[in-house]
């Protein structure tokens, strides 16, 4: 600011300056109006979403609720309305929570839009992550140890979620599955996902999981699968503005799981049976 | 420091009359000071008559008859004087001061000799002969800074009105054009721009963290015990580092060598108490002081408001002549203070929880050493500071922090005739520690010692044509570190007559900082930590100004000043719920202009300034983009207080006093509110259905809005009444804040509480003061 321009507005202050009301609020045309929370989700049948209205007051009811929350798939163009109902949350408190009974496509883009009656709105947009191109690789000796290499293509990011998940039963009982955990044995390296199987290793904790002693019958695998949850981007500022008019966080995640079996040789050295029907 | 005077009509003595000349004279001196044995030194003490403590100010010229050339040094805050590089011969020593009689007095100085020559100067109430102070005038009242600096003295304080009859410091430091305070609670100064942790305060050289109290009438600085406080709102020298922003360098008295003497007053604010004398006549002498705020029992019954503040501080000193050539003196002083800020005016009760409190500790010793066969003068100062920090429930408090400095430093001076060569040696260790309890999430602080040491060059050449240079070079090494900063600096002064132009530059770091969460007003929890982000803070200070003085008894200035700022740590402004944040990087600049103006006219006292200041922060951090849409973020932090009137007027008639004070500050920097909302913390796939959260305030961009405007008028009265030969008592009658402006202290956003300062206040003083 130029000196003149100071003096002059701080002669202004002076003669006309004495109001000493404060409003806090920096937006009354209530461009802001929604705060939004949800995700879609790839292993789901039903998507939620909790939408408020944000307001200038500590009441949760303050604000003017949305009317219309919808979803469009940008491939298609389908759209489709949510359903609104208030649900008690765990610490008895209500949420306006909104669904819809869809499952969301791996790699399509979808665009939320949420409207009140006067015609305010938000919108945000997320992709759901895309399965990734799997190759399974023969398993081999190394070392004594029987180990598996697992290349994941087209991943953007560091997965949510990684695991191995052993299927196997004792004599006649029901299959269970057994998880292993291989959030630090993988890592992102120019776009694909390595990950190396330790077969050996991991049969030791299935052994420790069902209380395998050594006169136990061996027990049947009948297959592994990679068990994989991706977030979209937005998940990695969770704490940024994620809606256009808004505030909150609009997100998408999949889920995928790749399966497959071993071969029998592979068994017989894990000390596993062959699943009946395997050759 | 001692200054080479040049009175009107005198001739400097130099030997040199040619500029050029007499810096190739200066350097060689300089090279060679003990290579002049033809010519003698003569240094001393200076002292009130009446209580034997050094007098600042004081004129000290040698004369010789038939000459109209003369020598002269004017004496610093201890009373040192030093002329050297006096020709051989006999002298007529003459010293002035108003408010004394002339002390005359002839001399005779052999070739080689360094005499150490002390005397008094008697008080003469009577007595105002026509003598230039030099000393005083160039620094001293309220339109004589000069290159950011300003020397208060009591007098200048006790001018100011307040709500207690024993004036503070800080009541002027609030005058002061470039300095920007809270409000009359928080106890933060900031001062052009700098944030209260970048001043540096010192009091006989230890350092006090945190010196003002809580409310903002009070500092650990009354000025019963002030003799004399410099304070550089930037440009300062390189005796002075590690703090970006600004010195407060208060210099105690050393209590009275003749006679008892003492004082006690109560206000509905502060209960004080003082006590001064000899323990060894002329040799020893103590002072003590007490204060202990009656705010919770008094001011806030007579306004029937709840004002849960409390502070207490102690001071003494003892001072021992322990020969003609030197001087010991031991310092400590202790503060407390306990409140909670944001309570509301009409609330009956305060939040417990929001409770901050801090405690200063400092004791330390100072020598001073006229070395019999030297030109010079040497302090040595031994000190260690703690200040104690908390916030939260008294019992467990959620936040705290400590700092401690162990303090060492050698500063000497050698008087080479026009040159004073300045330098010195320091070592400091520092024990830093903070429990923040997840205040800044991406600070891990525990505790962390770091040791700095250095030495600094600061000679000051006073050439003939009245221009004054004092470069500066300041190295400061933290081998702990790794660092070492090499600090230049500068400053100059020309005097023309009437006018003066000054000039200051210099370079600036900071390692040890305090850290303030400054999105919210009511939050003065400070941690001290060493430089969080790996970065140190660093300053670079440029300064001009302007003195004028049209007739005697005026004087007018305007200084413009810039700054740059780089490496700041600030809190990240952020969606997630306050009182946790990370800190980000953050760069500044700081530009604007202060004007000043003076006027003493027989019983009418007064003096007004106007401050411009535009204090800019960018910060930079990838998350800034997702809030804000842009990776660096500019805005104008909360201290940027834009447009600051002062005006003082004061009239003594029939032994009254009346004072009227008027303040004025443009609204500060606020950040506004879009809204609340109720807020779900994703850490990854959550159960959108049954997850509660947590109401937010969601915020607008940083500091877009601005508060209202603040101003106040403040009113006392004042009449001394003797009693008898030894006992006086002041009374004093003052209105604070008399048109019961409300004013607004802060907007707490999240409960949409308004807090305000404190309202019309009216308070009767009384101070009852003795000596025998």
């Amino acid at each position: 600011m130029r000196p003149f321009r100071a003096i002059v507005l701080l002669g202004t202050m002076v003669f006309l300056g004495c109001e000493n009301a404060v409003d806090p609020f920096s937006e009354t045309d209530g461009s802001t109006p929604f705060y939004v929370f949800g995700y879609l989700d790839t292993a789901s049948d039903t998507q939620f979403v909790r939408v408020e209205a944000i307001r200038q007051s500590h009441d949760p009811d303050a604000g003017i609720p949305p009317t219309s929350v919808r979803t469009t798939a940008s491939s298609t163009g389908e759209t489709v309305v949510w359903r609104d109902s208030i649900v008690t949350l765990t610490d008895g408190t209500t949420g306006h929570l909104f669904f819809a009974t869809f499952r969301a496509v791996a790699g399509e883009r979808y665009e939320l839009t949420v409207e009140r009656a006067d015609g305010a709105r938000a919108t945000a947009t997320t992709d759901v992550p895309t399965e990734p191109q799997t190759t399974v690789d023969t398993a081999r000796v190394v070392s004594n140890e029987v180990v598996q290499t697992v290349t994941l293509a087209g991943m953007s990011a560091e997965p949510a979620e990684i695991a191995l998940v052993y299927r196997v039963s004792r004599g006649d009982e029901q299959p269970i599955e057994i998880v292993v955990d291989y959030a630090n044995r993988a890592e992102v390296v120019d776009g694909s996902l390595t990950v190396r199987v330790r077969l050996s290793d991991d049969r030791e904790r299935v052994a420790q999981m069902l209380g395998e002693s050594a006169s136990s019958p061996e027990p049947t695998l009948h297959e592994v699968s990679l068990r994989l949850t991706l977030l979209s981007s937005e998940w990695a500022t969770p704490e940024a503005v994620h809606v256009e008019n808004g505030r909150g966080f609009w997100g998408a995640v999949g889920r995928f799981s790749i399966m497959w079996q071993l071969p029998p040789h592979i068994l017989r050295r894990l000390s596993f049976q062959e699943p009946a029907g395997l050759d | 420091m001692s200054r080479v005077s040049t009175c009107p009509g005198g001739r400097f003595v130099d030997l040199v009359s040619r500029f050029p000349r007499s810096l190739a004279l200066v350097l060689a001196l300089l090279l060679a000071p003990e290579v002049d044995a033809q010519t003698a030194t003569i240094r001393g003490f200076v002292r009130d008559e009446s209580d034997g403590q050094g007098l600042q100010g004081v004129n000290v010229i040698l004369s010789q008859e038939g000459s109209d050339a003369f020598l002269g040094s004017a004496t610093d805050v201890d009373g040192l004087y030093a002329i050297s590089r006096v020709p051989a011969g006999t002298w007529v020593l003459r010293a002035t001061f108003i408010g004394y009689e002339a002390y005359v007095d002839t001399i005779a100085l052999a070739a080689g000799e360094i005499r150490t020559h002390n005397f008094s100067l008697v008080p003469d109430e009577a007595q105002l002969e026509e003598v230039v102070v030099e000393a005083e005038s160039e620094t001293a009242g309220a339109a004589s800074v000069s290159a950011g600096l300003q020397t208060i003295r009591p007098s200048d304080i006790e001018v100011i009105p307040s709500p207690d009859v024993s004036a503070d410091l800080v009541n002027y430091l609030v005058t002061l054009p470039g300095v920007v305070a809270t409000g009359d609670r928080g106890g933060q100064l900031f001062v052009r721009g700098g944030e209260p942790t970048q001043n540096l305060v010192l009091i006989d050289g230890m350092l006090l963290y945190q010196p003002f109290h809580l409310v903002g009438f009070y500092s650990a600085f009354p000025s019963d015990v002030i003799a004399s406080t410099d304070v550089y709102a930037g440009g300062f020298g390189a005796r002075y580092g590690g703090h970006l922003s600004s010195v407060i360098d208060v210099s105690a008295r050393s209590g009275n060598k003749r006679r008892f003497a003492g004082a006690v007053s109560v206000a509905p604010f502060v209960s004080a108490g003082l006590l001064e004398g000899p323990l060894w006549k002329d040799r020893l002498s103590f002072i003590a002081s007490y204060r202990k705020s009656l705010i919770e029992e008094g001011a806030s019954k007579l306004i029937d408001q709840s004002l849960p503040f409390d502070f207490d501080d102690q001071f003494g000193k003892l001072h021992l002549n322990l020969s003609q050539n030197s001087q010991l003196s031991v310092t400590g002083i202790r503060t407390f203070d306990r409140g909670v800020i944001g309570t509301e005016a009409e609330s009956a009760v305060s939040d417990p929880n929001e409770q901050v409190t801090w405690t200063n500790h400092a004791i330390g010793g100072r020598y001073i050493l006229l070395p019999a066969s030297l030109p010079l003068s040497a302090e040595l100062l031994v000190s260690a500071s703690t200040v104690r920090n908390t916030f939260g429930a008294p019992e467990e408090p959620s936040r705290s922090s400590r700092a401690r400095q162990y303090n060492f430093a050698a500063n000497l001076t050698h008087f080479v005739g026009p040159v004073n060569l300045g330098w010195g040696l320091f070592l400091r260790s520092s024990d830093l520690s903070s429990n923040l309890g997840g205040t800044y999430q991406n600070l891990d602080l525990d505790r962390d010692f770091v040791t700095e040491a250095g030495f600094y060059g600061e000679p000051e050449f006073r050439l003939p044509n009245g221009l004054r240079i004092q470069p500066g070079l300041r190295l400061d090494a933290f081998p702990s570190k790794g660092r070492t900063f090499i600090e230049p600096r500068l400053r100059t002064s020309w005097e023309l007559g009437r006018h003066r132009l000054n000039t200051a530059w210099g370079i600036y770091h900071q390692e040890v900082v305090g850290l303030n969460d400054r999105r919210d007003a009511g939050d003065v929890f400070t941690a001290w930590t060493t430089s969080p982000l790996h970065e140190v803070p660093q300053a670079i200070h440029y300064i001009a100004g302007y003195n004028f003085r049209p007739s005697d008894g005026l004087d007018l200035s305007i200084e413009g000043f810039y700054k740059t700022l780089s490496n700041l740590s600030v809190s990240r402004w952020s969606a997630f719920p306050r009182f946790t944040t990370e800190l980000q990087p953050a760069d500044g600049t700081v530009i604007g202009f202060d004007v000043r103006a003076e006027l003493e006219a027989g019983p009418f006292y007064g003096f007004a300034s106007y401050g411009y200041a535009d204090v800019t922060y960018r910060a930079q951090q990838e998350e800034i983009q997702y809030w804000f849409g842009q990776l660096e973020q500019e805005y104008s932090p909360p201290h940027d207080r834009t447009h600051q009137v002062n005006a003082l007027a004061m009239l003594e008639l029939f032994d009254f006093a009346l004072s009227v004070r008027w303040q004025f500050g443009s609204g500060l920097p606020f950040s506004e509110a879009l809204g609340f909302d109720t807020f779900v913390l994703l850490a990854g796939p959550t159960d959108v259905l049954h997850t509660p959260g947590q109401t937010r305030v969601l915020y607008g961009e940083p500091y877009e809005g601005r508060l209202p405007t603040y101003h106040r008028l403040d009113v006392s009265l004042d009449r001394r009444f003797d009693i008898g030969e030894h006992v006086g008592l002041t009374a004093q009658v003052s209105l604070i804040n008399t048109y019961d402006r409300r004013n607004l202290f802060y907007l707490d956003l999240y409960t949409l509480r308004r807090v305000d300062q404190l309202p019309l206040i009216p308070a009767v003083g009384l101070k009852l003061e003795f000596n025998r």
